[in-house]
C-alpha cells in the first residue's frame, strides 16, 4: 500500500520535471530562434567596433578581439545625426496626427452613414492603394516646389496626410462596433460628432496603436520624398542623411557606415522595447472588451 | 403649437445636417487623395502616352506607342517575371515565418516577452541601415560563407542574388506582419480554447479550427499589407544589388525609378507605372474576392 503510494508520488514528481524540462527546453529554442531573428543586428555593432585588420579578416568571430569606438567618436563629431533623428520623428508626428484625423472621419462616414457617393469615396481609397506612390513622386515634387514648400515639414508630410491603410484600419475597426452601441447613444441624445469623440475614439485606442506602429515603420523608412523635398542639412531624416553620409562625400570605410547606422537605429530601439508591451497589452485588452 | 413647430423645424434641421455631415467628414480625404494622388496620377497617364522631355515637359502625343515599345522587348517581360519572382517570394516569405513565429509565442509564460521583442524589432530598424549588414553578411569574405564554408559572392551571383534580396527584405517587413497575427492570435477569448482542450483538440486542431479562422480579419489585413507592400519595395534591391547582376533583381518600380530620376525617361517610367498598377490591382481584386469567402467577423 505505501511502496504503491511512494511510486505514485515518485511518478508525478517525474511528470513534473518532465513538464518543467519541456517548458525550459521549448523557452530556450524561442530565444535561440530570436537570436537569429537579431543577427543582422548583432553583426552590425559587431562589426561597427572593430579595428581595421579585423573588418577585413576572413571567417572573424563575432566577439570583437580588440573593440575600438573611434568610428562612433567620428560620426558623432561629423554627422548631424541628433538633428536628422528628430527631424524623423517629427515628421512622424505629423502623419500620425493627420492619419488619426482623416482615418477617423472618413471611416466613421463610410461605416455609419448611407450616404450617395459612399461607394465612390470607398473606392477611391482602395483604387488609390494599388498607385505606386514612386510613379506620382515627381509630380507631387512640381506642385510641393510651386508652393514653395520645399525643405518644410509641412512639405515633408503633406503628401502622406492621408493613408488608405489608416481608413482601411478605422473601417475594419469600425465595423466590429455593434450596432446597439450607436442606437443606444442615440436615444441618450448624443450626436455624431459626440459620438465619435467620446465614445468611438476612446474605445479606438488599440486600433490608434497599431496605426502608430504602422505609421512609424512607414514614415521612418520614407526614403524618397524625403531626398527629394529636403535640400538643407538641418531639414534632412535619418535615412537621408545615413544614405548621404554612406553613398556621397564622406564615406570610404565600411566600419564608419555600420557604425552611422547603428546610432541610427539605436533611439527607434528603445522606443520600441519600451512601448511595444504598453502597444500590445492595449491592442489585446481594449478589443476584447469591445 | 408654436412649441411644435419649433420642434419640427429643429427636427428638420437635424435631419439636413445628418445628409451633409458625412460629405463634410470625408472631405478632408477626398481632397488629399484628389490632389496628392489622382492629379499626379492623371498626369502620369497622360505622361505614358506621350514622348517628354528631361524636365517632363510633353511634347508630341504618340497614344499607346510606348507600352507597345515596352510589351515588345524582352527586358520588360523578364522584369515583369522578376516582379512577380520577388513579389512570392516576400509576401509568401514573411506570411509564412510571421505565422510561425507568432503562433509560437501566444502563450503568454514567465520571459515570453524576451522573445517577443526579438521577434518584433526588425520593425523598429531602418531598412536602409541594415542593408549594409545585409552586405557584410553576403560577401565573399562574410559571415555566410563563413558559415557554411563557400566562397560564392551572394550578391554577384545571377542565381543566388534574388534570393538574398528576398531574405534581406523578409526580415525587415517580418516584424511587423509578426505582431499584427500576435494580437489576432491572443485576442481569441481564451474560454474557447480552454473548452476545445477539454474536448480533446490537440494543438494543431487547435490552431486550424480555433485560432486562424477566430483571427481571420487579422490575417487578411497582414496579407493585404504583405502584397501591397511587396511589389512596390525596392529599398533593398537598391541598396545591395542595384538590380543586377546582369539585371537579374531588375523589378519593375525599380525602373520606374531609375527611368524617372536618373535617366530622365517620364515616359517610360510613367509607361511601367501604369504596367505596375494593373498587375497590383489584378491581385487586390482576387484578394477581395478570397475575403468575402474566408474572413469571418
Amino acid at each position: 500500500m505505501s511502496s504503491n503510494n511512494t511510486s505514485l508520488a515518485v511518478r508525478k514528481s517525474k511528470e513534473r520535471t518532465k513538464r518543467r524540462l519541456k517548458s525550459i527546453l521549448s523557452f530556450a529554442f524561442k530565444v535561440a530562434l530570436g537570436i537569429v531573428m537579431i543577427f543582422p543586428i548583432v553583426i552590425m555593432i559587431s562589426w561597427s567596433i572593430r579595428s581595421d585588420v579585423e573588418l577585413v579578416k576572413y571567417g572573424a568571430s563575432i566577439i570583437p578581439h580588440d573593440p575600438t569606438f573611434r568610428f562612433y567618436a567620428w560620426c558623432f563629431e561629423n554627422l548631424n545625426l541628433g538633428r536628422y533623428i528628430l527631424n524623423s520623428f517629427i515628421q512622424f508626428f505629423i502623419v500620425f496626427a493627420g492619419h488619426v484625423i482623416t482615418a477617423s472621419l472618413t471611416a466613421y462616414a463610410l461605416v455609419f452613414f448611407k450616404f450617395k457617393g459612399a461607394g465612390l469615396v470607398f473606392g477611391m481609397v482602395i483604387l488609390a492603394q494599388s498607385i505606386p506612390g514612386d510613379v506620382n513622386v515627381v509630380a507631387n515634387y512640381i506642385t510641393v516646389q510651386r508652393l514653395g514648400l520645399v525643405d518644410t515639414f509641412f512639405g515633408l508630410t503633406i503628401t502622406s496626410i492621408v493613408g488608405g491603410m489608416a481608413i482601411f484600419m478605422m473601417r475594419q475597426f469600425y465595423l466590429t462596433v455593434p450596432r446597439e452601441l450607436k442606437e443606444a447613444s442615440e436615444i441618450d441624445g448624443c450626436g455624431d460628432i459626440r459620438f465619435l469623440m467620446r465614445i468611438l475614439m476612446p474605445i479606438s485606442v488599440p486600433t490608434y496603436a497599431s496605426l502608430c506602429i504602422y505609421d512609424f515603420i512607414g514614415v521612418y523608412n520614407s526614403w524618397l520624398w524625403p531626398l527629394m523635398v529636403t535640400n538643407d542639412d538641418n531639414m534632412r531624416t535619418v535615412q537621408i542623411g545615413l544614405a548621404r553620409a554612406l553613398n556621397g562625400d564622406v564615406y570610404d570605410e565600411y566600419g564608419l557606415v555600420l557604425a552611422a547606422s547603428t546610432v541610427a537605429i539605436i533611439p527607434t530601439i528603445i522606443v520600441f522595447v519600451i512601448a511595444q508591451e504598453y502597444l500590445i497589452r492595449g491592442m489585446v485588452s481594449g478589443s476584447v472588451k469591445g | 403649437m408654436s412649441d411644435q413647430q419649433t420642434h419640427l423645424a429643429m427636427v428638420k434641421r437635424k435631419k439636413k445636417r445628418k445628409k451633409i455631415l458625412p460629405y463634410i467628414m470625408v472631405l478632408p480625404a477626398v481632397v488629399a487623395y484628389a490632389m496628392w494622388c489622382y492629379y499626379p496620377f492623371i498626369k502620369s497617364i497622360i505622361l505614358s502616352m506621350t514622348v517628354a522631355n528631361a524636365r517632363g515637359e510633353i511634347k508630341k502625343w504618340v497614344w499607346f506607342d510606348n507600352f507597345i515599345r515596352l510589351f515588345k522587348s524582352q527586358e520588360t517581360w523578364f522584369m515583369i517575371r522578376n516582379t512577380f519572382e520577388f513579389a512570392f517570394l516576400i509576401g509568401v516569405g514573411t506570411f509564412i515565418i510571421a505565422m510561425c513565429l507568432s503562433l509560437l509565442s501566444v502563450n503568454k509564460v514567465k520571459g515570453s516577452r524576451v522573445y517577443q521583442t526579438m521577434y518584433a524589432i526588425p520593425m523598429a530598424v531602418s531598412s536602409i541601415a541594415v542593408a549594409n549588414a545585409f552586405k557584410q553578411i553576403y560577401k565573399k569574405e562574410g559571415l555566410l560563407n563563413a558559415l557554411i564554408g563557400g566562397n560564392t559572392e551572394w550578391l554577384l551571383n545571377q542565381d543566388t542574388a534574388m534570393g538574398a534580396v528576398a531574405v534581406a527584405t523578409i526580415w525587415c517587413s517580418v516584424g511587423a506582419s509578426f505582431l499584427f497575427l500576435l494580437v489576432g492570435f491572443r485576442n481569441v477569448p481564451i474560454d474557447l480554447l480552454e473548452s476545445s482542450t477539454v474536448d480533446g483538440a490537440g494543438p494543431i486542431r487547435r490552431i486550424l479550427s480555433i485560432l486562424i479562422p477566430c483571427a481571420s480579419p487579422q490575417i487578411f489585413f497582414v496579407i493585404f499589407l504583405n502584397i501591397n507592400g511587396s511589389f512596390k519595395n525596392f529599398v533593398m534591391i537598391r541598396q545591395l544589388t542595384g538590380g543586377g547582376p546582369n539585371n537579374a533583381t531588375m523589378v519593375l518600380i525599380y525602373d520606374v525609378f531609375l527611368n524617372a530620376m536618373n535617366l530622365g525617361r517620364f515616359e517610360t517610367a510613367c509607361a511601367e507605372g501604369m504596367i505596375l498598377c494593373v498587375i497590383i490591382w489584378i491581385f487586390q481584386r482576387i484578394q477581395f474576392a478570397c475575403e468575402h469567402k474566408f474572413v469571418v467577423y
